[in-house]
Formats: structure tokens, sequence, C-alpha cells
């Protein structure tokens, strides 16, 4: 059976945990982090370490312990923690270069955190300034299908059936993409596309594990741009746009903190 | 894309050619988690002296409905 993360237990609840969003370099830490940490009520605070600052919010040592693996196992769970998540590394990114921790790092003590942090401090440096004064951005390419076929999962889901409905509707979507993916393999016209994307940016990484099964889906990359280069790299999206206007739509987002490329 | 959704404090956003792309929570995953698999989905706590517990999705985001109730929670939320 799955914990409830917000059940009380009996006994007391045992020390937190100390979930790590990532290391800057130090910068003030005054104003505080508005959002809230990734379990919704810890407050969100930095630590010094030498000439990097660590940033971290205390968690449940029950929910992000013991019970993590499996709450891992719950989108629902990771998707409202994901978004927490994101806010609070976004609001640190907004003010200096972040190297974002991977979802889920958490430590013990918070002198672990710290000597985890200082142990790792040449490579979190070179780590930084790959990443300054640069952004990551999504990129990908769909097709343009019409007419739409009935909505496979958008809206509430009622009852039982209407649930399983929505399965099979969303079962057969995929088989089709599946079917129209092999057909059209990547055409050179995509190629061209992410090489001229590639000459904007410093980086380049797949992305899309979930968002894969997107309808109409050809192709997405995520790129790692400098701020200077911003302007060119906006141009090569508009003029790829406006020459697929009636076959591709064109969906960029960020820009995010360099997830994909510490 | 309706650009009263559009909530640069909540998520990043883009434009490209006058559209607005606003990344859905599937794409918030993606991005969080796109180094932050561990493949073969272990726990990992005060294993030789380090208690750094780091894991990650070992192939179990199949709920791809719950994700999208969860997007329009969000952006309920977030208006």
């Amino acid at each position: 059976m799955k914990p409830n993360p917000k059940s009380k237990s009996k006994i007391m609840e045992p020390k937190p945990y100390f979930y790590l969003y990532g290391i800057t370099r130090v910068v003030a830490a005054s104003p505080g982090i508005l959002a809230p940490g990734v379990d919704g009520t810890g407050v969100v605070e930095a630590i010094a370490v030498d000439d990097l600052m660590a940033w971290y919010s205390p968690v449940s040592s029950r929910e992000f312990g013991s019970e993590l693996p499996q709450w891992m196992e719950d989108l629902e769970w990771l998707a409202e923690r994901g978004v927490r998540h994101q806010k609070v590394v976004a609001e640190i990114a907004a003010r200096t270069a972040i190297v974002p921790a991977r979802f889920g790092t958490v430590f013990i003590l918070r002198r672990n955190l710290t000597k985890h942090v200082a142990a790792h401090a040449s490579e979190t440096g070179e780590a930084l300034k790959r990443v300054q004064d640069a952004e990551e951005w999504g990129v990908k390419v769909l097709r343009r299908l019409s007419p739409k076929p009935p909505q496979a999962v958008a809206g509430p889901v009622t009852s039982g059936a209407a649930y399983l409905r929505k399965k099979s509707a969303l079962q057969s979507q995929r088989e089709s993409e599946r079917e129209s993916k092999r057909e059209s393999e990547i055409s050179p016209e995509l190629v061209a596309f992410a090489n001229e994307l590639s000459k904007c940016a410093v980086a380049a990484a797949p992305v899309g594990k979930l968002s894969s099964a997107q309808r109409g889906l050809e192709w997405q990359a995520t790129f790692l741009v400098k701020k200077d280069d911003k302007s060119k790299w906006e141009s090569v999206l508009r003029n790829y746009a406006a020459r697929w206007a009636d076959a591709r739509e064109i969906e960029c987002t960020g820009p995010w903190p360099p997830y994909s490329f510490v | 894309m309706d650009e009263t959704n559009h909530n640069p404090a909540l998520f990043p956003t883009a434009s490209v050619a006058d559209n607005w792309a606003e990344p859905t929570l599937l794409d918030v995953v993606d991005h969080i988690l796109n180094r932050g698999v561990v493949l073969h989905g272990s726990i990992v706590i005060s294993l030789a002296g380090v208690d750094l517990v780091y894991l990650g999705v070992n192939a179990v985001l199949t709920s791809v409905e719950t994700a999208l109730k969860h997007i329009n929670a969000e952006s309920l939320k977030s208006k």
C-alpha cells in the first residue's frame, strides 16, 4: 500500500533530511527564495561552502527517504514535486548561474551536504563556467495534422468505463504515431534544422522521455544557448517556422536552468 | 495557444513565430529528469560513509493521463 505523505505518524516526526536544488557561486542569500521547497512547506535556504553556495530545504525523512522509491513511481507525486523543484531552481537561476542537482538528491545530514559540495568543488566550478551566461532551450518539431482525431486524454475522467475508453484511444493513437514515424524517419530538412540550431548553441542533448508520445511529434532536442547568441537562435527558429508554416509547427520552451548540461 | 494562460513566473516560455509555447507538465518532468534517471533505480543510503540518497525513475512513468490531469490543475491554479 502506498504511504500518505501527509499522514501524521503517531511517533514524533524524525529529523528532516536535506534536499539539494543546486550549487552556485556565493551570492547574497537575501532576499530569500519565495517559492516553497519541493515538499510544498519547507523554506529554501543557502549555505556557503568556500566560494560555492548550496541551496537546499528540509524535507521529511520518511517521504524523501525510505518511501522515496515508491513515490518516484507515482507520476502524480512526481509531477507536483517536479514543478516545485523547477520553480525553486528557476528562481535561483534568475539570480545567478546554477548547477542544478538531479531531482531527488537528498542528504541525511546538512554537514554531509556541505562535505559533498566541497568534495566536488572543482568539477562544479567547471560546470558553472560552462553554463555561465547560457540558458537551456527545448525545441520540438510537430507535424501539422488535420483533421484532429478524437481527443484521447484531455478532460476529466468521470467513470471507470470512461477511463478505459480514454486509455484505449490513447493506445491506438500511440500505435498510429509509431506507424507514421516508421514511415517517415527523420527527414533531411529536420537534420538541416538541427544543424542550424547547433551552430547557435554550445551544446545539444536529447530530451523527452515522457513527451515522446506527444501527438505529431517528429523530433525534439534541448540546447544550451549563450545569451549573446539568443537573437541568432531565434532567427533560425523564425526562419524555419515560416518555411514550414503549412507542414510543421515548432515549439520552443525555455529558458530552463541547464538541467541537461551539467 | 491562448496567451492569457501564459505565466512566465510559473514556467519558462518562448515565442516562436508569434506562438507562445507553454511547457506542459511533461516538459517540466522531462527537463528536470533528463539527466536524473538512475537506470537501475536503486537507492543508496549511507553507503561507504556517503549518505547521499540518490535515485530515479525506473521505467515507471506510464500514467500520462495523470500527468495531463495535473497540467490542467496547475494551469487553473496559475490563473
